[in-house]
């Protein structure tokens, strides 16, 4: 490493504040319970843990000071290096090729703070698979994008026409494209339609119940109790209604925060994902990197004709714990496929799907619902008062299974694979034969008995990326084997060339 | 049912193909025995605890059966399932694919492309190389399926085999 010919940099002073505040957020509780509510001096053990906390805040704060001080990176044509630790120093280096995306993200107090945080994103899904700035200015974020696109760019030139390598490299950037944004109404339509607004009567219980914990709210909940058990269904009515619209207006202000200025973006070869008021975060992802694309729909949204899109991607698993490859959280179904028609053209939609056979719902019906026979057992066993419920519980595994037959179709047109499955919630998915890593086909004992079988699809994209259909018929899906197969004679097409490694 | 007549001179075939040599059966019944194990020490503690402390009649009759329910599970399953493991496992290597087809019960067929392995590990444990076998792994970016239990030498082949149609290099070029 040419240390000499280096700029090295740090991140900025203030980011060594991001971290004080956010030591400081995690000890508030303990903090206050220690030293406000219940300031106790006099017991030996109360003083040791109350100096221990001090001591324990002290240290932390110490080694977040050393470890921003001790935290420098370096960019040279090639590589990025990066010297780190708080005790201890360690370098690391990261080749610029690896580098498959970099998201900026920007958290409350960085915004207010004029920082954003960048996470440099590679194919390894190994420890050091991504790679965090925690906090530099927007001009630094700005500066270090270009470095990468210009590697990219130089990369690209390289591997296209290596004879033409003495031009000056554009320094300009990609155009940027805006697919979609979305509007107040369309979150508006969304927060009334998602089944979250239920969630108030268990959160506001939970929260009512841990309240009363520490002060005594038994008086109040009586008169409430009283209201409740005295007042007319009018009455109750306009309770129950008021709470949902309270909660809607919740879900409406979360949803707003979250997905507040909500932008798609296409930028050269690469999808950009912003989104966020107060926390802002953004997220790119490589166009050749899309494996698949799934479509959900939720069970009130349906109704709507309000669907979500997400992108299958190759990379890090990090595309797979937060929904960040959602691409369109939820807008009318009409003009989600025609951004996909016009955008993702890669993949083509068909209309014409395939259902499953008759006998496939007598196998779903007939399947063992081993849920339902223990929560029946228990009920029948211990709280037989409440049997009634049990043709309720039945209502929705039956009802659930028929759906699940009429929503389940499929299609194979050309290289392409569609599968739509689920049964309140409905995703649909889509894939080409050169994307898909593997072909598995399951039978049971009782399908075989049926003459049906499940397959499942995988594709590179981690986790979420398999997709399956269960209950078709045999025959369909020894010819999607066949179809897969290489072996098999296809119309001429040019196949094969997508892999290299 | 045909043993794994399978040689490596079938690669001018362009073709191998084959089943687990019968002793894979015994490599799958030793590694099985100690869940038996497990299941029934785990059953017999349940029925004298229900003894000891003289638990209801009725739990004490559930814990027996459940014995008796392992008991006859694990002599079935080491007598016929794992034969029919051994058995029932059959794959296909092709110069483009790579072909699995396994289960009891519940049958897996399994069809991976060659341009989509990335890789083919052989691993022997001390069972195996009691018996001269290998296994092999071959792994995708979506996953990875074993063939269980070859004997060592074919196994080293066919590992080389599907390396080469899968064209593997050993360095990994920049």
């Amino acid at each position: 490493m040419t240390e000499a010919t280096l700029s090295w940099s740090r991140l900025p002073k203030r980011v060594y504040l991001l971290r004080v505040i956010d030591t400081l957020k995690s000890v508030a509780i303990p903090f206050v319970i220690l030293f406000v509510l219940n300031n106790d001096w006099q017991s030996t053990f109360g003083i040791l843990i109350r100096i221990g906390v001090i001591v324990f805040l002290g240290i932390d704060l110490l080694q977040k000071f050393f470890g921003w001080r001790n935290f420098r990176y370096a960019l040279d044509e090639k590589t990025m290096y990066v010297t780190e630790g708080n005790w201890i120093k360690r370098e690391k280096s990261l080749p610029l090729y690896k580098i498959q995306s970099v998201h900026s993200n920007s958290p409350f107090f960085y915004r207010l703070l004029g920082v954003v945080e960048l996470t440099f994103d590679t194919n390894a899904n190994s420890d050091d698979a991504s790679f965090k700035l925690a906090g530099v200015f927007p001009n630094e974020a700005k500066r270090l994008e270009n470095l990468l696109e210009q590697s990219r760019v130089r990369r690209d030139r390289t591997e296209t026409s290596e004879e033409d390598g003495t031009q000056a490299i554009p320094t300009q950037k990609p155009e940027s494209r805006l697919l979609y944004s979305l509007s107040i109404s369309e979150i508006i339509i969304a927060s009334i339609t998602s089944l979250s607004v239920f969630a108030i009567f268990p959160v506001a219980s939970t929260i009512i119940t841990s309240i009363d914990d520490f002060i005594n709210l038994d008086g109040a909940f009586n008169q409430v109790e009283d209201y409740v058990l005295h007042a007319s269904i009018i009455g109750i009515g306009i309770l129950v209604i008021s709470i949902l619209i309270f909660s809607v207006v919740i879900g409406m202000a979360i949803n707003l925060l979250k997905y507040g200025n909500f932008r798609l973006e296409r930028r050269g070869e690469r999808i950009r994902v912003e989104k966020g008021l107060l926390n802002r975060s953004a997220k790119e992802i490589p166009y050749d990197k899309i494996q698949a694309i799934r479509i959900k729909e939720t069970f009130i949204r349906r109704w709507f004709h309000i669907v979500g899109v997400e992108l299958v991607a190759a990379g890090t698993m990090e595309e797979v714990k937060n929904e960040s490859s959602t691409i369109l959280p939820f807008v009318k179904r009409e003009n989600a496929l025609q951004v996909l028609r016009e955008h993702f053209d890669q993949f083509q939609w068909s209309e014409t799907l395939q259902r499953l056979p008759r006998r496939s719902l007598w196998i779903k019906l007939f399947r063992m619902s081993w849920i339902g026979i223990a929560v029946t057992g228990v009920v029948l066993f211990f709280y037989r008062e409440y049997g009634w419920w049990l043709l309720f519980l039945w209502g929705i595994i039956i009802g659930g299974r028929f759906l699940s037959y009429v929503t389940t179709k499929y299609a194979r047109t050309g290289d392409y694979i569609q599968l739509r499955s689920g049964a309140f919630n409905v995703r649909s998915f889509l894939t080409d034969k050169p994307r898909i890593e593997q072909i598995q086909v399951t039978q049971t004992p009782l399908q075989r008995r049926f003459n049906l079988c499940d397959v499942q699809f995988s594709t590179r994209g981690g986790l979420l990326s398999t997709e399956s259909i269960a209950d078709i018929p045999r025959e369909d899906a020894d010819a999607m084997l066949e179809w897969f197969s290489r072996y098999t004679e296809q119309p001429i097409k040019h196949e094969g060339e997508e892999n290299h490694g | 049912m045909s043993e794994s007549e399978t040689t490596p001179d079938q690669q001018t075939s362009q073709v191998i193909s084959g089943t687990l040599p019968t002793q894979a059966r015994s490599v799958f019944r030793i590694t099985n025995s100690i869940f038996y194990l497990l299941g029934v020490i785990a059953t017999i503690a349940l029925v004298t605890t229900s003894i000891v402390f003289e638990w209801p009649v009725w739990l004490q009759s559930i814990f027996f059966g459940l014995l008796a329910l392992v008991l006859v599970y694990s002599l079935v399953d080491f007598i016929w399932l794992q034969k029919w493991k051994q058995e029932r496992f059959s794959y296909v290597v092709q110069p483009l694919e790579v072909r699995l087809h396994y289960g009891v019960l519940i049958t897996h067929d399994v069809l991976i492309p060659m341009t989509k392995v990335q890789y083919v590990h052989a691993k022997q444990g001390p069972l195996l190389r009691k018996f001269g076998l290998q296994t092999i792994t071959i792994g995708t970016a979506a996953g990875s399926h074993d063939i269980y239990a070859i004997e060592a030498t074919f196994a080293q082949s066919l590992r080389e085999q599907i390396a080469m149609y899968a064209r593997i290099e050993e360095e990994e070029v920049v």
